[in-house]
C-alpha cells in the first residue's frame, strides 16, 4: 500500500528526469559535444568544490526565493509573472539604503537593506494584486507590465542619477559598502541560502499549517465556495501577491548584498520567469520549489562554468528546464497542470468574479 | 422483449472502494428503467461507465446488440447513449446556442441551433433563448438544454441522473411528460432517483443497486414501494416519522423584519418579508425555485444585506459574514449547491471541514494531527464514507458529501440552522437521517430554518410552515392546520390569482 502508493509519484519523476535527459542529450549533442565530458564538466561546475558548492547555492538563491512566491500565488488561483520587476524593485530598495546609509553597523545595515527590499518587492506585488482585486485586471498582464516599468525606472537611474561617477561608462551603480554585504558561512554556505531556507519553511508553515494557508489553497480552488465561506477574495488576491512580491524583493536584495554588489541594467537574467518554472516543477508546494530551485541553481551554476572548460553553451541550461517544465506537466497531469488551469480558469472567470 | 442495452459483469473500483462489483443490467426498448440505490450504491459509476466518463476495470457493453467500450462520451454519444448528469455539466459561462456548439449542433449562432434541434423541439419543446447564459437559467431549463442536446444527437438510451432532484412538483410532471414522450419513439429512459413515488409513477423496471452489487431488477407491478426500500437498504425500514409535536417555541433567534431585496434588474426579489424563528422549532418554508429562496437563504446566510428592512440574530442586527468569527455567530449554514458553495471540491475533506467564517487557529497556527483526529472523529459520527480526512469530496458520492457539509456546519455547535433543500439528492436513510438531525437540534432548543422546494419535506419537519411565493411570504402556520392540497396551490401561485380576481 505505501510502495503503491508512491509509485505514481515515482513514474511521474522518471517520466520528467528521462525526457529532460533526452532532451538535454538531444541538445548537447546538436552542439557537437561528448555528452559524457559535457556532463562531467556540468557536474564538476556544479559540485565538484567547496567553491562550486558555494557558487550553486548562490545562483540557487534569489531563483528559488522568487518560486516560493510564484507558488504561494499559484495554490491561490494566480499567475505571477513578475518576478523581475519584483526583484529589481527589490534590490533597487536594498542598493538605495546600502549607499545612503553606509556608515551603519552591519548587524544593523545588512537586515535594514533586505527588510527594505523586500518591502520594494512586496509595494510591487501589492500593486498587481490590488488592481487584480479592486478593478479585476489579471495579474497576468499587469506583473508583465509592471516589469516593464521596474526595468526601465532602474534603467533610467542606473543610466543617470546613480550612475556611479567612477565606474569606466558602465551603467552600474556604485558599490555597496562593505557592511551592507552579507557574510558566508564557512566560505561555504553564503547567507542568502539560510535565507532561503527560513523562506522556504515558512512558505510551507503559511500554506499547510496556517488558516491563512487553508483560505489561500480555498480561493485557488474555489470562488463559490470561499464566498460562502465568508473567506474575502480580494483580500487572499492583495495578500498573496504581496507575499510573493516581498519574496522576489528579497530575492532581489539577497542576491545583490551577497553576491553583485551592484545594480545594473542586466541585474536578473530572468529569474523572474524561472521561477515560474521551478514553481511548476515543484508543484506549487515550498519543499517541491525549494528542491527544484536549488537544483536549477546548479545547472546554471554547472553549466557556467563548464562553458569555460567545455566550451557548453549557457542556452543548453534554457533548453533543459524548458525541457523540465513541458514533461513535468506532461507526466502530472494532476498536479501542475492543475495549477494552470485553475489559473487560468480564475482569469477567464474574472468578468463574473 | 429485445434488450437495448445489455452491460455484463461490469467491476469499478476506486482504490480501496468497489463501486461496482460484477454488475449485470438489461435495459429493454421503449421503456423506463429506474435505477434506485442508497448513496454511494454505484449509480452513477455505473451510468458513467455507459457514457464514456469511467473506464471500467472489467466487463461488456452492449447497445442495440452491438458491442461498444466508451472511452469517452463522444463514442459513447456515437453508439446512441446520452446522459443528463447528476450535476449537469453544460458549460455555465457559454450561452445556450455555443453550449450545443461545443456538441457539433450548429457554430454558436441561435439560428444555426434552432436549425440543429428542430426536429426535437418538436416532442420536447425546448423554450429558451439560445443566447441567454446557462448560469442565468434555473437548473430545470438547465436539464432541459441538456436533454435537447442528447436527443438532438439522436441517441437511443437517454440516462438521467436525479434530475428530479431539482425540479419542483410541477416541473417533475412536466419532465415525466416529456419522458413519455421519449419510450413511445422506441427510445429508452434510464431514471436514477431517491423517490420511490416517483418509480412507482413513471418506470416499467426498475433496478436496484446495493453496496455496487445489483441485487435484483423488477417489473413496477410487481413489487411495492416498501418491499423497494427493503431492497436497496438491505433491511426493513420501519415506518416512523421524525416529528413531535409541536411544542411551545422559546425566544425569537433570527427574525427578519420588513426585508426587501432588489435584483440587479431592478426587480423586486423579496417584498416586504417578516420571519421570526423562535429557539425550538423548525421553520419550514416552502416556495417553487426562483421565487426568492436564493436572496432569502443568501440573507440568512450572511451573503447579501437586505436593501431595506432588518435581520436580527438574537436580537442584535446581523453582523456581515466576515465579521462572524470574531461576534462568534454560530449559524449553521447548509447551501443549495453543495458541489460549489458547501465544499472544496478537491481539497481535503479535513480542510473542508474547517472552511468557514470561523476558521482560525490557537496561536495562528494549525495542529495538523489534532485537526485531522477530529475530521476522522466527525467523519465517523456522521457516518461519512469513507470517514478518510485525507480524501477529496470529489471522491465521494452526493450524499456523502452532504453529509461533510452537515458534519462542518453542525460541528460548531450552533443555535441557528439555516437549510437549503438540505436533502436533496440523499438517499431514504439518508434523508431520514438529516431530518431525525434537524428535529434533534430543535429539540435540543435550537431554531431552525428549512427552505425546501420539496413539498413533502416542509410538511414532514416543519412545525410551522410556510410558501414563499414571488418574494412574498405569508406568516408560518403550525403544521398541524396546514392544509396540504392549500400549500400546494400557494406554491403554484394559485391563490394569489384567486385573491386578485376576487379582488377585481
Ligand atoms: N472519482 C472517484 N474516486 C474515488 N471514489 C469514487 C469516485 N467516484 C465514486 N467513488 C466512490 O464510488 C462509490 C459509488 O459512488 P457513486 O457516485 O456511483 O454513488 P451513487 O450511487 O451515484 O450515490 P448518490 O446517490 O449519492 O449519487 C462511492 O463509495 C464513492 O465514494
Ligand atoms: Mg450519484
Amino acid at each position: 500500500m505505501t510502495v503503491e502508493r508512491f509509485i505514481p509519484a515515482l513514474t511521474r519523476g522518471a517520466v520528467a528526469l528521462i525526457g529532460t535527459l533526452a532532451v538535454g542529450l538531444v541538445a548537447v549533442l546538436a552542439a557537437g559535444l561528448d555528452p559524457v565530458t559535457t556532463l562531467q564538466a556540468i557536474i564538476d561546475g556544479a559540485l565538484g568544490s567547496p567553491y562550486a558548492i558555494r557558487q550553486s547555492l548562490t545562483e540557487a538563491v534569489p531563483v528559488t526565493l522568487t518560486a516560493l512566491g510564484v507558488a504561494v500565488a499559484f495554490r491561490a488561483g494566480l499567475f505571477n509573472l513578475g518576478g523581475d520587476g519584483q526583484i529589481y524593485i527589490g534590490a533597487l530598495g536594498a542598493v538605495g539604503v546600502s549607499l545612503l546609509f553606509p556608515e551603519l553597523a552591519p548587524i544593523l545595515l545588512i537586515p535594514f537593506a533586505l527588510v527594505v527590499g523586500m518591502f520594494g518587492g512586496l509595494v510591487w506585488g501589492c500593486l498587481a494584486g490590488v488592481l487584480r482585486a479592486k478593478l479585476r485586471l489579471s495579474e497576468i498582464i499587469t506583473t508583465i507590465m509592471l516589469n516593464f516599468i521596474a526595468f526601465w525606472i532602474i534603467s533610467y537611474l542606473v543610466h543617470g542619477p546613480l550612475k556611479d561617477p567612477g565606474g569606466s561608462g558602465y551603467p552600474l551603480t556604485r558599490e555597496i559598502p562593505e557592511a551592507a554585504q552579507l557574510p558566508v558561512f564557512g566560505d561555504l554556505i553564503p547567507s542568502g541560502a539560510v535565507l532561503m531556507l527560513v523562506a522556504a519553511f515558512c512558505v510551507w508553515l503559511l500554506l499547510e499549517r496556517t488558516p491563512t494557508g487553508i483560505k489561500i489553497k480555498g480561493t485557488g480552488s474555489s470562488a463559490s465556495a470561499s464566498r460562502f465561506a465568508g473567506v474575502s477574495m480580494s483580500r487572499v488576491t492583495i495578500l498573496v501577491m504581496a507575499i510573493a512580491g516581498a519574496l522576489a524583493g528579497l530575492g532581489g536584495a539577497v542576491s545583490l548584498q551577497g553576491d553583485q554588489y551592484k545594480l545594473g541594467d542586466f541585474f536578473s537574467p530572468g529569474w523572474g520567469f524561472d521561477a515560474v518554472a521551478v514553481a511548476l516543477i515543484g508543484r506549487g508546494t515550498a519543499t517541491g520549489t525549494l528542491i527544484t530551485g536549488i537544483a536549477v541553481g546548479a545547472l546554471r551554476s554547472g553549466i557556467q562554468s563548464a562553458q569555460g572548460t567545455a566550451e557548453v553553451p549557457s542556452s543548453i541550461a534554457q533548453i533543459l528546464l524548458a525541457a523540465a517544465v513541458l514533461f513535468v506537466i506532461v507526466g502530472n497531469a494532476e498536479g501542475a497542470g492543475q495549477l494552470v488551469r485553475r489559473s487560468w480558469a480564475r482569469t477567464r472567470g474574472l468578468a463574473s468574479e | 422483449m429485445t434488450a437495448l442495452v445489455k452491460m455484463g459483469g461490469i467491476v469499478k473500483s476506486f482504490g480501496e472502494t468497489i463501486a461496482n462489483d460484477d454488475v449485470s443490467l438489461e435495459i429493454a426498448a421503449g421503456e423506463v428503467h429506474a435505477l434506485l440505490g442508497e448513496n454511494g450504491a454505484g449509480k452513477t459509476t455505473l451510468m458513467n461507465i455507459l457514457y464514456g466518463l469511467t473506464i471500467p476495470d472489467e466487463g461488456t457493453i452492449e447497445v442495440g446488440g452491438v458491442s461498444v467500450a466508451p472511452r469517452n462520451p463522444a463514442d459513447a454519444i456515437d453508439a446512441g447513449v446520452g446522459m443528463v448528469h447528476q450535476h449537469p455539466l453544460v458549460v455555465g459561462a457559454l450561452t445556450v446556442a455555443e453550449n450545443f456548439s461545443l456538441g457539433g449542433l450548429g457554430d454558436g449562432s441561435p439560428a444555426s441551433m434552432l436549425e440543429a434541434v428542430a426536429d426535437v423541439v418538436q416532442t420536447i419543446p425546448l423554450e429558451v433563448d439560445p443566447r441567454a447564459r446557462i448560469d442565468s437559467l434555473p437548473m430545470s431549463l438547465r436539464q432541459r438544454v441538456e436533454i435537447v442536446r442528447c436527443l438532438a444527437h439522436g441517441v437511443r438510451v437517454l440516462v438521467l441522473d436525479e434530475p428530479t432532484a431539482v425540479l419542483t412538483p410541477d416541473e417533475v410532471q412536466q419532465l415525466f411528460g416529456e419522458m413519455e414522450r421519449v419510450v413511445e419513439q422506441g427510445r429508452s429512459v434510464i431514471f436514477i432517483t431517491h423517490k420511490l413515488a416517483e418509480v412507482q409513477t413513471i418506470a416499467q423496471r426498475v433496478t436496484v443497486l446495493r453496496h455496487g452489487r445489483n441485487v435484483g431488477s423488477f417489473a413496477v407491478g410487481d413489487i411495492t414501494s416498501a418491499e423497494l426500500a427493503e431492497q436497496m437498504v438491505g433491511r426493513e425500514l420501519s415506518d416512523r416519522s421524525a416529528k413531535g409535536a409541536p411544542r411551545a417555541a422559546g425566544a425569537a433567534r433570527l427574525e427578519l423584519r420588513g426585508v426587501c431585496a432588489v435584483g440587479d434588474d431592478g426587480e423586486c426579489l423579496l417584498d416586504n418579508l417578516d420571519l421570526e424563528v423562535c429557539a425550538g422549532e423548525i421553520v419550514a418554508i416552502a416556495g417553487v425555485e426562483g421565487n426568492g429562496q436564493r436572496p432569502l437563504a443568501d440573507i440568512c446566510f450572511g451573503l447579501r444585506v437586505p436593501d431595506s428592512g432588518e435581520v436580527l440574530h438574537d436580537d442584535e442586527r446581523l453582523p456581515q459574514l466576515r465579521d462572524w468569527g470574531r461576534s462568534k455567530v454560530a449559524i449553521a449554514r447548509i447551501p443549495e449547491d453543495r458541489r460549489h458553495e458547501g465544499l472544496l471540491i478537491d481539497s481535503p475533506l479535513w480542510e473542508n471541514l474547517r472552511y468557514g467564517p470561523n476558521l482560525s487557529a490557537k496561536r495562528g497556527l494549525i495542529n495538523r494531527r489534532h485537526e485531522v483526529a477530529r475530521a476522522r472523529s466527525l467523519l465517523e459520527e456522521f457516518g461519512v464514507v469513507p470517514p478518510d480526512p485525507m480524501v477529496p469530496p470529489s471522491a465521494l458520492s452526493g450524499g456523502n458529501q452532504q453529509k461533510v457539509v452537515l458534519a462542518r456546519e453542525l460541528s460548531s455547535d450552533p443555535d441557528l440552522v439555516v437549510a437549503v433543500n438540505p436533502t436533496r439528492g440523499l438517499d431514504i436513510g439518508a434523508q431520514r437521517d438529516v431530518r431525525d438531525r434537524l428535529a434533534a437540534l430543535r429539540d435540543a432548543g435550537k431554531a431552525v430554518l428549512v427552505i425546501s422546494t420539496d413539498l413533502d419535506e416542509v410538511i414532514e419537519i416543519g412545525d410551522r410552515v410556510g410558501v414563499l411565493y414571488r418574494g412574498r411570504l405569508e406568516t408560518p402556520i403550525a403544521r398541524n392546520v396546514v392544509d396540504r392540497a392549500r400549500i400546494g396551490e400557494a406554491m403554484a401561485g394559485l391563490l394569489d390569482d384567486q385573491q386578485n380576481r376576487a379582488e377585481a
